[in-house]
């Protein structure tokens, strides 16, 4: 019996879908911030 | 305030009062009471967790430190995605499988009893010296707004979300904040509109962005390394990812939050919807400042911010000071409007030369004006026991100046729901940490469902009534004591998230060794505070450093159990 009840969604929707894929996209959402706002230092300060 | 402003203020109290009372019904025991029965959905969480943290101060303050000195703030939130990662692989099913009401209770598991009173102390001491002024910091700024006594002010904001919170618990709690949260979001976008539709006709969007860059208040980011240098990109991800981790990881207002989710999935789901919406909304927060900045070039602010600052100086002997300050001060504000528009029209003109010669002249008229601010501070501080910060007047007194009869009475609402939000959301974390954590665990272990929750209702009162009593008080403390309050509290912060890191990475330590960390990062972080000069936002990361370091060390000399029976 698996413990995880999020387990058999991760396996169900597949790797994007899960929440790997879900990580990885906040990651590049954070990163993608950082470098967004210091273009728009660069372009506007 | 015009009376459709009374009626907009009052339907928002009532609205208010309403949904906490009617989602107070369900439930009669102590799981429903502080996690709502685990049923919430996660866009109620999420937004929940969003509305705690930002305190009126947070939306008038900000607004007010952006005027000052630019988006810089920012740099605070950016590794808040990096932070819910960990929190969601770490804490959030740490707390939510071991099924606790409190994140102390958590630390009884893993270490021992005294970790858990310790660290649950520590949170009960900051947060309830701290809840106190998130009271009082907004009454000041609303009694002004509203005209009314800040006594009142007080009473009704204290007594309007003890009513529900006490009543209805965490649920209550949850479902006024997410209306409250979407007020607030209304009350973001429609601030920032109308500072940018205030600006004068002739000061297009584009010329507001040059202005804003010029004065070096679009500087989102700033790379520089000086540690003494408050918010840089090095201190933001170092101290911000720190500061972000222990407030959601181990702060009681936001653990409540998101174990009252329907499961890990949607504990999950709410927290990475504050990752993603956060920086956004600071960012609108900080950019309405800035737009507020470029507006006061072209339209003379108050020469101070505070107008009961002001009304004290013109009652004392520095009148006549003050008064000269402000004439210097409307004298070099003209010139520094003139040289602005002359510079706009020469970059409109496309005029090159001619704009870089007037940049240099605005940047000195700029500088005067700033100059002869300091001088009129310099006059307010001459005054005993006055408050020389204005920056949480910038906006308010922008709108109750500037913004059509309507939209006052919603900005007002705004502000009080963001004040109530997170004062609920503190009160009910206080109760569940001094009932769950103390009374059940020493005192009352064995007792009915119905006895928990009454027991629950009197700790909630207990924390409301304490902390509208401080914010009572706090006004005749004098603005040294407040911000030393409110900074003895946040350094509890870093020692509590080491002990809480110590029991998910080391496998090997135990109650000793984290009770012994906690008081050593305690100690650093006071040490650090007091003997040197950095970045206050360094203390959160040296608190957990100095817990890990001595908790594994300790781990390694105090021999356990298995290696003693061995040797």
């Amino acid at each position: 019996m698996d413990e995880d009840p999020d387990k058999s969604t991760d396996e169900r929707i597949g790797f994007w879908g899960g929440w790997k894929g879900l990580y990885i996209f906040i990651i590049v959402y954070g990163l993608v911030q950082v470098i967004l706002l210091y273009l728009f230092t660069l372009r506007y300060n | 305030m015009s009376i459709i402003d009374w009626i907009i203020f009052i339907a928002y109290l009532a609205l208010t009062i309403f949904i906490g009372l009617f989602k107070s019904r369900r439930g009669k025991d102590i799981e429903a009471y502080y996690l709502g029965n685990r049923s919430i959905p996660w866009w109620a969480v999420g937004l929940s967790v969003m509305a705690t943290q930002a305190s009126a101060i947070t939306f008038i303050g900000t607004t007010g430190q952006a005027f000052n000195d630019g988006m810089r703030f920012i740099q605070i939130y950016l590794p808040l995605p990096f932070v819910v990662i960990i929190l969601c692989v770490t804490f959030a099913p740490f707390f939510y499988r071991a099924r606790v009401y409190t994140a102390y209770e958590y630390l009884e598991r893993r270490f021992d009893t005294k970790t858990r009173a310790l660290t649950s102390f520590l949170f009960q001491c900051s947060r309830g010296m701290s809840v106190g002024i998130v009271i009082y910091a907004p009454s000041v700024v609303l009694s002004i707004m509203l005209g009314w006594n800040e006594k009142t002010t007080i009473l009704i904001m204290g007594a309007t979300t003890l009513l529900y919170t006490a009543m209805g618990g965490v649920r209550a709690v949850v479902w006024t904040d997410t209306m409250q949260m979407i007020l607030m979001f209304i009350g973001l976008f429609a601030g920032l509109y109308l500072v940018i539709s205030a600006l004068p006709g002739d000061v297009s969007f584009s010329d507001a962005i040059y202005l804003g860059g010029v004065t070096n208040h679009w500087n989102a980011i700033d790379t520089s390394i000086n540690p003494a240098n408050q918010y840089t990109l090095l201190s933001g991800l170092v101290g911000g990812f720190f500061l972000m981790l222990s407030y959601f990881g181990c702060d009681q207002s936001q653990v409540q939050r998101y174990i009252t989710a329907g499961s890990i999935k949607e504990s999950r789901m709410s927290l990475v919807m504050t990752a993603i919406l956060k920086v956004p909304m600071q960012f609108l927060i900080l950019a309405t400042g800035v737009f507020l900045f470029v507006f006061y070039q072209f339209e003379r602010p108050p020469a101070f911010f505070n107008p009961a600052e002001i009304r004290r100086v013109e009652e004392s002997s520095s009148r006549d000071a003050f008064h000269k300050s402000r004439e210097e001060f409307d004298l070099v504000f003209d010139r520094r409007k003139e040289t602005g528009e002359r510079l706009l029209e020469a970059r409109r003109r496309g005029d090159s030369v001619e704009t870089e010669r007037l940049l240099i002249d605005f940047n000195n008229a700029d500088k005067e004006v700033k100059a002869t601010r300091a001088k009129i501070i310099e006059v307010v501080k001459s005054v005993p026991g006055s408050n020389t910060n204005d920056v949480n007047y910038v906006f308010p007194s922008f709108i109750l100046k500037y913004v059509p009869i309507g939209l006052v009475g919603l900005m007002i609402s705004v502000i009080f729901a963001a004040a109530m939000s997170s004062i609920a959301g503190e009160i009910a974390a206080l109760s569940s940490a001094t009932m769950v954590d103390f009374y059940k665990r020493y005192f009352k272990p064995q007792a009915s469902d119905l006895h928990y929750l009454r027991a629950g209702q009197a700790c909630t009162l207990f924390w409301g009534a304490f902390a509208t009593l401080i914010a009572m008080f706090a006004g005749g403390w004098g603005t040294s004591l407040v911000e030393t309050v409110n900074k003895v509290g946040s350094h509890f912060y870093g020692p509590i998230l080491g002990v809480f890191l110590l029991a998910f990475l080391v496998k090997r330590s135990n109650g000793t060794d984290a009770f012994a960390g906690a008081i050593a990062g305690l100690v650093a972080v006071l040490f650090t505070s007091y003997k040197l000069e950095i970045s206050w936002l360094y203390l959160n990361a040296i608190g957990p450093v100095v817990v890990l370091v001595v908790g594994i060390a300790s781990s390694f000399i105090i021999p356990r159990p298995s290696e003693s029976r061995k040797s």
